[in-house]
């Protein structure tokens, strides 16, 4: 089989793109508008995972957990920031990948509850049922013969589009605004009255809820969970598309998905005459080289705006 | 009592290897403002040049270990002189650095990962044997490991607190333009830094190897807790670090005398979090003005 024909492997690898730009959106709204350094944001999408599948696996409608799991993301969110955000940037740092990981080895010891390493099965409820009438719904409408995956496809990028949108429009916001002031100079802005930790605490559930949501897709896309799903290279990777797109800049964070989730698992189409974890190993040195190439020489990104960076 | 002293034993093994990897990431915090993400990478590189100079091309053990610590010495002065002088130059922030750092230890792991593959890699040494010295058993690389560290930190600390390059470390990582003004060779200095946060960097690794497994992710798996003894021990205080990774060690490995070993690695992660929240300038640390 040609893969560059395989329609399944390409809606698959777009697929992962989409829920990546949904999860780095997240990340725009901490790291971009607000200045905040959060390298444990997997475990938020992580939550927005186990959460759903949790749920559902306990009899929860597929349609109340979705909502459920958000919020949960969110108020991880605030439990999260609540005594961490008046530390230093480089301790924030440190402190929420610890956060993250301490999630994971928690999901990965409550094996009877979460599966742990064996995974949770049937994590994401109804999603098959309301797949299959998608796609009736599409053959009726004359689009025969669709590949299983278009539905979730498309879903995931009118989402990620809707969440850009709604970013937009927040951006056009007075709170926005007033994030950007606590990035920039954030004696300034509490000088001047403005509530800078509860603001950044905000930031940070917004973010988190979206991370959260990313999750509720990627339980639809990956059917089980597994504590792997979340170690904190996700973080990373979401880090090398925020940089890559642009800090700030959400058509960019889009771009960057692409880019990203092709290197990762698009490149297979490639016959390299090597064995297939080298290639592996060697996906990952670019991206690992693109961090380096763009913090040395572009470090606002490919459509970032210098003067929005704030990386002291 | 028996547990207690065995899984002191167990500590005190894995704490000198945290240890030995927060010295030099504590330095180099301190003096260079890195926060560097590839430090774990560089122990673990120093695990794989050992497994080459030791497995591929049948030295004996102490030579791989000292080839190591040269040549993640000379890969520390290598970063300096590639990426991280001309950085700083072109007045690169903290969080730039660390990003970067980020990237460059995706890089070294991935090519380790290409290089050697996943699978794990055993140095030559006989990891079956332990001493039964009564109450307590202790096996032949936690002797190894621990006898070696000892030395080995005596000799760094006996080095910071008494030579001069040593005080005009501790000296950089007080204040660097206060140090550049008296008239320290701060550039000579940095190389020193180097060369001993890489060299500290490359044994932890071989001893890293030789106590639990060589992987490509050996060292990334380490360096949280590395993070968490130098925050513990307050960052740019050696003396700090030392303490902080051994005290992590023993925590780890007490906890387990009431709680799953499989939550050991969560166990650091959570002293880490308490530690910032309610000391974060270190629990050896002083009080000092930031920003």
């Amino acid at each position: 089989m040609d893969p560059l024909l395989a329609f399944g492997f390409w809606a698959y690898v777009l697929t992962v793109a989409g829920v990546y730009a949904i999860f780095v959106l997240g990340l725009q709204v901490q790291v971009g508008d607000t200045g905040l350094l959060n390298f444990g944001h997997v475990a938020f999408m992580a939550i927005g995972a186990y959460s759903l599948g949790l749920m559902v696996t306990n009899g929860i409608p597929t349609i109340v957990a979705i909502p459920i799991a958000v919020v949960l993301a969110a108020i991880a969110g605030v439990l999260l920031g609540l005594p961490t955000l008046r530390l230093r940037g480089d301790y924030f740092a440190i402190v929420t990948i610890a956060a993250g990981e301490i999630l994971r080895i928690l999901v990965q010891n409550r094996q009877d509850e979460t599966g742990g390493t064996l995974g949770l099965r049937r994590a994401s409820g109804a999603w098959r049922d309301w797949n299959d009438s998608m796609l009736d719904w599409l053959d009726g409408l004359g689009l025969r013969d669709l590949d299983r995956r278009v539905p979730l496809l498309v879903i995931t990028w009118v989402t990620a589009v809707l969440v850009a949108l709604l970013l937009m429009h927040i951006g056009r916001s007075p709170w926005r605004r007033t994030l950007r002031a606590v990035r920039e100079n954030e004696d300034a802005a509490a000088a001047v009255g403005k509530p800078v930790f509860r603001l950044k605490l905000q930031a940070l559930a917004l973010g988190a809820a979206i991370a959260g949501l990313a999750g509720v897709y990627f339980t639809f896309l990956q059917t089980s969970l597994y504590p792997e799903n979340f170690e904190p290279i996700v973080t990373f990777i979401g880090f090398a598309i925020l940089i890559l797109g642009g800090i700030g800049s959400y058509f960019g964070t889009v771009l960057g998905s692409i880019v990203i989730a092709f290197i990762i698992s698009g490149v297979r189409f490639l016959d390299f005459p090597i064995a297939e974890d080298k290639v592996a190993a060697l996906r990952f040195v670019v991206i690992g080289l693109i961090i380096m190439g763009m913090m040395a020489f572009r470090p606002q990104g490919l459509f970032g705006k210098k003067e929005e960076l704030h990386l002291d | 009592m028996e547990t207690f002293l065995q899984t002191t034993i167990n500590g005190l093994a894995s704490g000198s290897i945290y240890a030995l990897g927060a010295i030099g990431l504590s330095l180099v915090y301190a003096i260079l403002k890195l926060v560097n993400f590839a430090h774990g990478d560089f122990m673990t590189l120093g695990g794989y040049v050992a497994f080459v100079v030791n497995v591929s091309l049948g030295a004996p053990l102490v030579v791989a270990a000292a080839a190591a610590v040269a040549a993640i010495a000379v890969v520390g002065l290598i970063t300096e002189a590639v990426i991280w002088r001309p950085m700083r130059n072109r007045g690169a922030g903290v969080m730039q650095l660390l990003l970067l750092s980020i990237g460059l230890a995706f890089v070294i792991r991935n090519l380790i990962l290409f290089g050697w593959g996943g699978q794990e890699k055993r140095l030559d040494i006989d990891n079956t044997r332990t001493f039964d010295l009564g109450i307590v058993r202790i096996s032949l690389i936690q002797v190894i490991v621990i006898s070696i560290a000892a030395v080995v930190l005596v000799a760094v600390g006996v080095m910071l607190r008494s030579t001069y390059v040593g005080k005009s470390m501790r000296a950089l990582s007080d204040s660097f333009d206060l140090a550049e003004v008296s008239g320290i060779d701060t550039r000579r200095v940095v190389t020193y830094t180097w060369v001993l946060g890489g060299g500290l960097a490359g044994l932890a690794g071989v001893l890293a190897g030789i106590f639990t497994t060589l992987r490509p992710d050996t060292g990334f798996l380490l360096l949280l807790g590395i993070f968490a003894a130098v925050i513990l021990g307050g960052i740019g205080n050696p003396f700090g670090a030392l303490v902080g990774g051994i005290a992590l060690g023993l925590v780890q490995e007490w906890s387990t005398n009431w709680i799953t070993p499989t939550y050991k690695e969560a166990i650091g992660f959570v002293v880490l979090i308490l530690v910032l929240l309610f000391r974060p300038n270190g629990v050896l640390g002083h009080a000092t003005r930031t920003g």
